[in-house]
């Protein structure tokens, strides 16, 4: 399903474990690509290969055979400063555990990807306090994750993904956590963010109402192929 | 990355665990303490010894041996050493032959004596030496507590203080005006003879004139000075008949010569000379020479004590990481996740290691330093209690074994931190984010 003006392109991706003696087949061949500024859900029971897919797509891991091409050149993949390069100002990461660092404050947190880049601290912090405003948590920069509830804590990770004004989001179950009205709330923020920044965005999730409600297109995966790619039923348009 | 950044984050990681940072520390302060102490007393010792010949009469004087052996070479690493010649006599003739030769200003025979002794009923025993007027230094002068020096060729003594403080005279002045009566006399090593006067021969008697500080002047051991007539005389009343008859020209030889140079710069002119006749030669730069080499190994030896306590805190620091690696498995997977490079994972663990190694170095040149003051106070109290007047440098920490130190913890720190460092570069996001 090529598209013209696709951002990212995943092409015959396989990603094989060795699980003891036996090989595993996460993922058996799957392609697609997302064109810049959409919107799209994958879903699927577990084990079904989606957190592989994404893990793939955010240059975690490597895949066994098949490659990914963003905006038409394949991934470094065995380099590690550019994979790293790649992991802070191409793709922004969302976790349904939040991964945000205990011990730091929701402003440190947010800064992370920026230390790693070589910011100054003045600029660090500015533009992370501007990310967090837009999250609607300027009041709670200070706090410490085990202080912040767990709607506010996706925030927070929210915040850290965009703070480097990537071009890719990637949200692995961000709901995963949350009940249901902080869930709508994180996934309007998400759509608002979208909007507001023209990201790629790729949500996993099990959830059929959030990814039919809030995205316009659902890819199926099962046993590590692709089901269905279809446009989404809720009629989410851009 | 920043190195200001790096430096922060690592000491806010460490600060985060402040028991486990601290007993790693201190094990390296241990460690460095351990180190500084036993490189300090090598440097410490050597400083005293080498006080000891620092004297400035004592640079333009060479002692002239029966043997030629180079004595420093033993210690010089790597040198060729060569066999010593077989002893050349030193007579008269010997003394005569060196006057000839420019820079010389003085010569004379270099002996001491075993002697027992009695000042008037109180028996005791010393080392007597014979001295003419040239071997009189200023530094022995100026050691003179009260009374003068004795006059060449008479039957006048210089005393040690402390000599006579053991002896239970507390007051030197008191003193001035005895007489030291020699009852018997000793080559080095020898027993003493019995002395036993020949008809019309002046007694074995001397006027003590004066009193010297034996702490000033450096000698510790009791001695007696007089004229280098005197010294002659008695120790050919020393000789038993058993050795002059073994050996008849025992009487005219001498163990040593002491020459004097009139210039230090003559030195070296003066030892090739005396070399050429045969004789081996002895400065106060063969002996620093030899001091330095030997305390080269020494010091070596010292610090490889030392060191074993550093290698204990290696394994400190390395365990210390390994545990921490394991516990941040998660948080190396979200830094990772958020762009962080293998680089930048390793040098946050190196930087947590490096700063474990300044810590723990500078305390633990600060605790060695404190040790060693306190071990020089009680030498020092020691050596008070004795009786003698100077202080107890044994442990000398300079800036530069300070400055060593710490370099050498840091370079320790950073060692035991690779491997963890390494680890943690190498951890798998995937798996670390999995990491509960």
């Amino acid at each position: 399903m090529d598209q013209p003006e696709a951002y990212v392109e995943a092409r015959e991706l396989r990603r094989y474990y060795l699980m003891g003696r036996t090989w595993v087949q996460a993922l058996d061949g799957v392609s697609f690509a997302l064109a810049r500024g959409s919107m799209t859900a994958i879903v699927g029971r577990s084990g079904s290969g989606k957190s592989t897919l994404l893990n793939l797509l955010a240059g975690l891991d490597r895949p066994t055979h098949g490659e990914i091409r963003i905006e038409g050149q394949p991934l470094p993949l065995q380099r590690d400063v550019e994979m790293a390069a790649y992991r802070r100002r191409r793709v922004g990461l969302i976790f349904q555990s939040f991964n945000l660092i205990p011990q730091l404050t929701a402003e440190d947190n947010v800064m992370l990807p920026l230390l790693f880049d070589g910011l100054g601290r003045a600029e660090r912090r500015e533009r992370a306090r501007d990310l967090l405003r837009r999250v609607g948590l300027e009041e709670r920069v200070g706090h410490r994750p085990s202080e912040l509830s767990g709607g506010e804590q996706q925030r927070v990770a929210i915040a850290r993904a965009m703070v480097n004004r990537p071009a890719m989001l990637l949200a692995d179950e961000p709901t995963g956590n949350l009940d249901s009205k902080t869930s709508a709330e994180i996934m309007a923020l998400l759509t608002q963010m979208r909007h507001e920044l023209g990201q790629t965005v790729l949500i996993v999730t099990h959830e059929q109402d959030i990814a039919h409600q809030f995205c316009q297109r659902v890819i199926t995966l099962g046993d590590g192929r692709v089901l269905s790619d279809a446009a989404a039923a809720g009629g989410a348009t851009a | 990355m920043k190195f200001s950044d790096l430096s922060e984050l690592a000491l806010a990681n460490l600060w985060r665990q402040k028991l486990r940072t601290l007993l790693t520390v201190v094990g390296v302060a241990v460690g460095v303490a351990a180190l500084v102490l036993m490189v300090s007393l090598g440097i410490g010792i050597k400083r005293a010894i080498l006080k000891q010949m620092d004297s400035t009469n004592l640079l333009t004087e060479v002692a002239v041996l029966p043997i030629k052996f180079d004595l420093a070479a033993l210690f010089r690493p790597r040198a060729k050493v060569d066999a010593p010649t077989a002893p050349k006599k030193i007579t008269q003739e010997t003394i005569e032959a060196l006057r000839g030769i420019e820079g010389i200003r003085a010569v004379y025979p270099n002996f001491n004596l075993f002697v027992h002794f009695k000042i008037d009923e109180t028996q005791s025993a010393g080392e007597l030496y014979g001295l003419p007027p040239e071997a009189i230094t200023e530094a022995l002068q100026e050691a003179l507590i009260c009374g003068r020096m004795f006059a060449d060729a008479t039957r006048e003594a210089l005393v040690s203080g402390d000599m006579m403080k053991d002896m239970g005279f507390a007051d030197p002045a008191l003193v001035i005006g005895k007489k030291v009566v020699l009852t018997a006399a000793g080559q080095r090593g020898r027993r003493p003879r019995k002395l036993t006067l020949k008809e019309g021969e002046e007694p074995f008697e001397f006027e003590i004139v004066g009193v010297f500080d034996a702490g000033k002047y450096k000698s510790l051991a009791p001695r007696i000075y007089t004229s280098l007539a005197q010294g002659v005389r008695t120790r050919a009343a020393s000789f038993d008949k058993e050795t002059l008859a073994e050996n008849p020209g025992t009487l005219g030889e001498f163990p040593a010569l002491t020459i004097r140079v009139t210039d230090f710069s003559y030195l070296g002119k003066v030892k090739t000379e005396v070399e050429k006749l045969g004789y081996g030669t002895m400065t106060i730069q063969d002996l620093i020479e030899m001091v330095e080499n030997v305390f080269l190994v020494v010091e070596a030896l010292l610090g490889c004590v030392g060191g074993v306590g550093l290698l204990v805190s290696f394994f400190g620091i390395a365990n210390t990481m390994l545990m921490s690696i394991l516990e941040r498995t998660r948080e190396i997977g979200i830094m990772k996740a958020v762009g962080g490079t293998r680089r930048n994972i390793a040098s946050i663990f190196l930087v947590e290691a490096s700063a474990i190694g300044l810590m723990g170095g500078g305390l633990g040149i600060f605790g060695g330093w404190v040790l060693g003051q306190l071990g020089n106070a009680i030498a020092t109290w020691y050596a008070h209690e004795r009786g003698m007047t100077r202080d107890v440098a044994a442990f000398d920490v300079s800036l530069w074994l300070g400055g060593g130190a710490i370099v050498f913890s840091v370079v320790v720190s950073v060692a035991a931190g690779l491997y963890p460092a390494w680890r943690a570069a190498r951890l798998d996001p995937v798996v670390a984010l999995r990491h509960e």
